[in-house]
């Protein structure tokens, strides 16, 4: 295990120290763009990291007597129509949505790499019967599959990350086979098949590194991908429980008070939307980088 | 055929789930007018719920009718029927009112009446409206032409105002119902109907009432509070049935929308699974019952719409009991020495809720912040209706929130099918296990039965009251508030009454100044 | 071509035996025992085991779980998906009915996205670098970044309510699609004008452009003209795959505007565990999913014998 860490760590230390010194980074920095990507990015990591412990108040406690009130200094803001403050709800729930999203996308993508992997290096007809997996996977759109899914297990934050799983390792899936397909033919990989290394630690090695700065970019889209299918699902009823001060789910429990009380459902609305938006500016600033032939990505939709 | 009717319509537990819509036109005034309203659930219920009348909703629409009607007192009113006697304790007589036309120019006559309840209701619909209505088949006979008998399975006082029923409609033998072909004696005839949208009916000239003023009335569909409430607003309907709750202050400041409320047959509570541990302690439910203030839910999260309530039957109802019931008041130390001497200790309890409740969310999270602060964990489920039902029918929850409420004047069974041990919510998992759900048995059965059975006013509300008391004595149920129901409608409009069921509200004189 | 055709047709007949496969065993995913569930749910009370057993009986669980898929897949194959647990009409009917409602929507849509994108895309690749191009961007990547129903519910408050220029919800006129349209649309506009960008950035270097301009057409002229139109070309093609992608924010949409479609349907089947309209609604999505990339591949194969597509999309 820490073996095959470490040579991933070499293979993408090896990667970043080549375009380190390249003309690339400066072009990045210089893209506006990306350098607002990664600071919203960097802003909510750190909101969801030490959010809990600055939030002011306690995600879940109540004070009917404040409900719906507007910003103010002691509820920035502003109170939720249980009289929450609904700042503390964001931090908290920062750590939870983002949570969600990056577990999320780190199911789909070990599960996606696994079965590429296996694919492009196996070939035969275990590549085609994993092939066709994948075509079957992307037979369907992603969220109508995810919403029959967690209707089907029933409501709550689990079955929701169950279902955005299993319908986005496709993807990785084709990407990952694609690269080994390329690569394993190579002089390097034969050298290492002859001198007898075992096929995982050649994956591993060989493999895997030269297909990380792709998958890396799509995991990156994927985040705000699957916050967005996340707030889809509590919207449609399958979300987190309350009181959960999960994103989705205040947003869909705010909107009866859009006219009355703008700031319970717009506060989440902006965090997601920034969230969403700081993944997807920093996915292209990436792709860019580490990716370069790769088009417009068409995965990204609600 | 399979049954469509729901027990949860029909008990009436609170608003269900589905969409659509299409824009309304509303014109005032003249001779012509046409109005535009959006009641509660989706009057051409999505296909799944009222397939014995086409799809069409018989609520709110006024084109089919039952033999009875409601007052508004919650008493039988002659309708279709203009009179009715007991001849011994389970047959009834009922005298049809004549010169009733159907919408195809018949005349209703005792043999219409005789097919719809033999092969309509009883036939069609099956074995559970023998238990609502105790009748089985073949026990609606023709006297004569316009005189029917009507033989109960038990002694059943409450007979009348339970077929004063929507459902419990009269239509002649022709009518293909299934098909859409929906021919009533009500003052408004169908027209048109848009799945998931909308339905038109038309004013009937030839009704037995005089002739209705609507030329035209459209009926919307939007299930969601806040859609209603825009439509509303945007000026595209003229009247809505509860709007949301959060905009009731902004529409209260309009001069051109009038708001009106009314207190319903409906009431909600917590219904407590007393078999089930830690809530089979009667003191930890009490406890429960001593974490709450009514009177903070209902200014807070309801608007002031709603009674802060004592007992688990809505006060619109004569034999509901409330001043005699016992007040348990929030008193947290109280509530805490409760849990201390209880059972409890320290597991999570569950707490159900239907996701299209309006307002449940928000509730049943003031409930969970009540009983954490006396020590009483409570994880909430807010669930869609089919897994609600799968949860109850097997005992797996401690707490639902979630309610009772009467459509027809007459309202026993809802003391019989939440509270008695063979009703519906206790009867399965009384059968299978000697249990229940929030049923005590033994003598509250008989109180349920006296009063069920009893054609005496004073002996059937003694027994109920009695049964009511003993109810939350023994906290089966948190109650919480009497429910009011809201209509918001165009202040121009004129000419209808809000009567405490609000699905017999008529239309026949609305009017548009 | 023609081999390439067979084999092709080959794999899209087995993803679509996957693609039942997994439609049919959805259903399992069901705790409990499904036969009980749906009677609980039909009935709205416990099922007697009589009942039960008749209801096994009658829906043919009794047999084993491949017999069952194989009768239903054999149905399908007929077209005949099953009927609805609680009426008693067809799934084909209520999916047909329920189509023309989606299928408007993600038209609409797409026109929106469209007529978004193009313009944005091009300023963007146009003013390349500068202030113009960022904020294109930026902008396009607000619309894929707000969650729809919340989007949805804005364009409400500010177009029915506010300004009071269009309805609230409802289907049926051309008026109820538009702020449906633009809360669809815009999601999909920012993949477009990316689309459209990269597209265009490729075709302002060819040289018949700078031929073009060597001849003294008006740069305007040249960009609309020559550029933009090749430039849209792959564009549009690539925008056809999209339309499956679509679906998956029509269920939010509909919701939000009260529009009987598809996505609606799928929802309140889901909710009622009315489970032959969720097989028949994923079947026939998946069926057309398929279907579309098929389409797609060929004719690319058959305009350009170079491009083998992979036809991707989620």
């Amino acid at each position: 295990m820490s073996e095959s860490n470490g040579a991933l760590e070499a293979g993408v230390r090896r990667r970043y120290r080549s375009i380190r010194d390249s003309r690339t980074v400066a072009t990045v920095l210089s893209n506006p763009l990306n350098v607002a990507g990664a600071v919203i990015v960097a802003t909510v990591t750190a909101a969801a990291v030490v959010g809990p412990t600055v939030a002011p108040y306690e995600p879940a406690s109540q004070d009917l007597a404040n409900r719906l009130q507007g910003p103010s200094l002691a509820h920035p803001f502003g109170t939720d129509q249980l009289g929450r403050d609904v700042f503390s709800r964001l931090l908290y729930g920062a750590r939870l949505s983002l949570g969600i999203a990056v577990v999320v996308t780190a199911i789909r993508l070990v599960l996606g790499t696994t079965i590429g992997l296996v694919a492009g290096y196996a070939g035969g007809w275990v590549d085609e019967f994993l092939m066709r997996l994948v075509d079957v996977q992307l037979a369907f759109p992603g969220l109508i599959l995810a919403l029959v899914i967690a209707g089907v297990l029933g409501p709550s934050l689990r079955n929701v990350m169950i279902a955005l799983a299993v319908v986005g390792w496709a993807s990785y899936a084709r990407l990952v086979r694609g690269s080994v397909l390329s690569t394993k033919e190579r002089e390097f990989v034969r050298a290492a098949q002859l001198m007898g290394v075992s096929w995982p630690r050649i994956a591993v090695r060989h493999l895997l590194p030269n297909v990380a700065g792709p998958v890396v970019v799509l995991a990156t889209l994927n985040v705000g991908t699957v916050i967005l299918g996340t707030a889809g699902l509590s919207f449609i009823g399958l979300g987190a429980q309350p009181p959960t001060p999960e994103w989705g789910t205040m947003l869909s429990a705010g909107r009866h008070h859009l006219r009355d009380a703008w700031w319970i459902v717009n506060a989440p609305g902006v965090a997601i939307m920034l969230t969403v938006l700081g993944f997807n500016l920093l996915g292209d600033g990436l792709r860019d980088v580490l990716d370069p032939k790769q088009e417009a990505n068409l995965e990204r939709s609600t | 055929m399979r049954t469509t009717l729901s027990r949860r319509r029909l008990l009436g537990s609170l608003t269900a789930g589905g969409f659509a819509g299409l824009a309304g036109c509303a014109a005032s005034g003249s001779d012509d007018a046409s109005f535009t309203i959006v009641p509660t659930l989706d009057p051409t219920g999505s296909g799944d719920s009222w397939d014995s009348w086409g799809g069409m909703t018989p609520y709110w629409t006024r084109v089919v009718e039952p033999l009875v009607w409601g007052t508004d007192d919650m008493q039988p009113e002659p309708w279709l029927a203009t009179d009715w006697t007991a001849t011994d304790e389970t047959t009834w007589v009922f005298d049809l009112r004549e010169g009733v036309t159907f919408h195809n120019g018949e005349e209703m006559t005792a043999d219409d009446v005789v097919h719809s309840f033999e092969e309509n209701i009883l036939t069609e619909r099956g074995d559970f409206v023998y238990g609502w209505l105790h009748l089985e088949p073949g026990s609606v006979t023709k006297i004569d032409d316009y005189a029917v008998e009507f033989e109960n399975t038990e002694p059943f006082s409450g007979f009348p105002g339970t077929i004063a029923h929507n459902m419990i409609d009269i239509q002649p033998p022709e009518a293909d119902r299934q098909a859409g072909d929906i021919v009533g004696t009500g003052p408004f005839t169908l027209e048109e109907m848009t799945d998931g949208q909308s339905l038109r009916v038309e004013r009937f000239a030839d009704y037995w009432g005089g002739e209705p003023e609507p030329a035209e009335l459209t009926f919307r569909a939007a299930e969601d509070e806040t859609t209603r409430t825009d439509l509303l607003e945007s000026g595209e309907v003229d009247i809505v049935f509860d709007p949301a709750k959060s905009r009731l202050s902004s529409l209260r400041d309009r001069d051109d929308i009038a708001l009106e409320s009314r207190q319903s047959s409906g009431s909600t509570f917590v219904s407590i699974n007393i078999y089930r541990e830690p809530t089979d302690d009667a003191d930890l439910r009490r406890a429960l019952n001593r974490a709450v203030s009514q009177p903070e839910i209902v200014e807070t999260v309801l608007e002031g719409i709603g009674e802060p309530a004592r007992g688990p039957i809505s006060t619109v109802i004569d034999w509901a009991a409330d001043d005699e019931l016992p007040a348990y008041e929030r008193d947290r130390d109280a509530a805490r020495d409760l849990v201390a001497q209880s059972s409890y200790d320290g597991e999570e309890l569950t707490c159900l809720v239907e996701n299209d409740m309006d307002d449940g969310r928000d509730v049943v999270q003031i409930l969970q912040s009540d009983f954490e602060a006396i020590g009483v964990d409570v994880d909430v489920e807010v669930l869609e209706n089919a897994a609600i039902q799968d949860r109850t029918e097997r005992g797996e929850f401690h707490l639902e929130v979630g309610g009772s409420q009467s459509n027809s004047p007459a309202a026993d069974y809802i003391m019989w099918e939440n509270f008695h041990t063979m009703g519906i919510s206790n009867k399965d998992l009384y059968e299978a296990e000697g249990t229940g759900l929030h049923n005590l048995g033994g003598e509250v059965d008989e109180l349920i039965e006296r009063g069920f059975q009893s054609s005496d006013p004073e002996e059937k509300r003694e027994s109920y009251v009695d049964a009511q008391r003993r109810i939350v004595e023994e906290a089966v149920v948190v109650p919480l508030f009497y429910r009011e129901y809201t209509v918001a409608a165009d202040a121009a409009l004129e000419g209808f009454d809000l009567p405490p069921i609000d699905r017999l509200v008529e239309w026949r004189e609305l009017t548009g100044s | 071509m023609y081999n390439y055709l067979v084999s092709r047709l080959a794999t899209s007949v087995v993803v679509l035996f996957g693609v039942s496969l997994v439609t049919y065993g959805l259903v399992f995913l069901t705790p409990g025992d499904p036969a009980r569930t749906i009677l609980t749910q039909q009935l709205e009370r416990q099922p007697s085991q009589n009942e039960v057993d008749a209801f096994r009986a009658e829906q043919g669980f009794d047999e084993p779980i491949p017999i069952q898929y194989l009768g239903w897949l054999s149905d399908a194959l007929r077209g005949d998906l099953g009927t609805s647990y609680y009426t008693d009409t067809a799934v084909t009917t209520l999916v047909l009915e329920a189509l023309p409602a989606t299928l408007e929507l993600a038209a609409a849509s797409m026109v929106v996205a469209l007529a978004l994108a193009i313009p944005t895309g091009v300023l963007s690749a146009v003013n390349r670098g500068t202030t113009v191009d960022y904020a294109s961007q930026i902008g396009a990547l607000i619309g894929v970044s707000m969650p729809n129903f919340w989007l949805g519910y804005l364009l409400i408050m500010v177009f029915a309510l506010v300004l009071g220029v269009l309805p609230v919800a409802g289907a049926g006129s051309f008026a109820q699609l538009v702020l449906p349209a633009i809360t669809l649309g815009t999601g999909m506009a920012a993949v477009v004008t990316r689309l459209v960008r990269t597209s265009m950035l490729e075709v302002l270097e060819e040289p018949y452009v700078d031929t073009a301009r060597s001849k003294g057409l008006r740069e305007r002229i040249v960009v609309y003209k020559h550029a933009l139109r090749n430039a849209l070309v792959p564009v549009v093609t690539i925008v056809g795959l999209q339309f499956g992608s679509l679906l998956n924010g029509a269920v939010v949409v509909e919701i939000v505007f009260q529009r009987p479609g598809l996505g609606m349907l799928l929802v309140d089947a889901v909710f009622d565990r009315n489970y032959p309209v969720v097989q028949g609604i994923a079947l026939f999505t998946g069926v057309v999913f398929v279907a579309t990339n098929l389409l797609v591949d060929v004719t690319y194969r058959y305009l350009d014998p170079r491009v083998a597509l992979g036809g991707e999309t989620a």
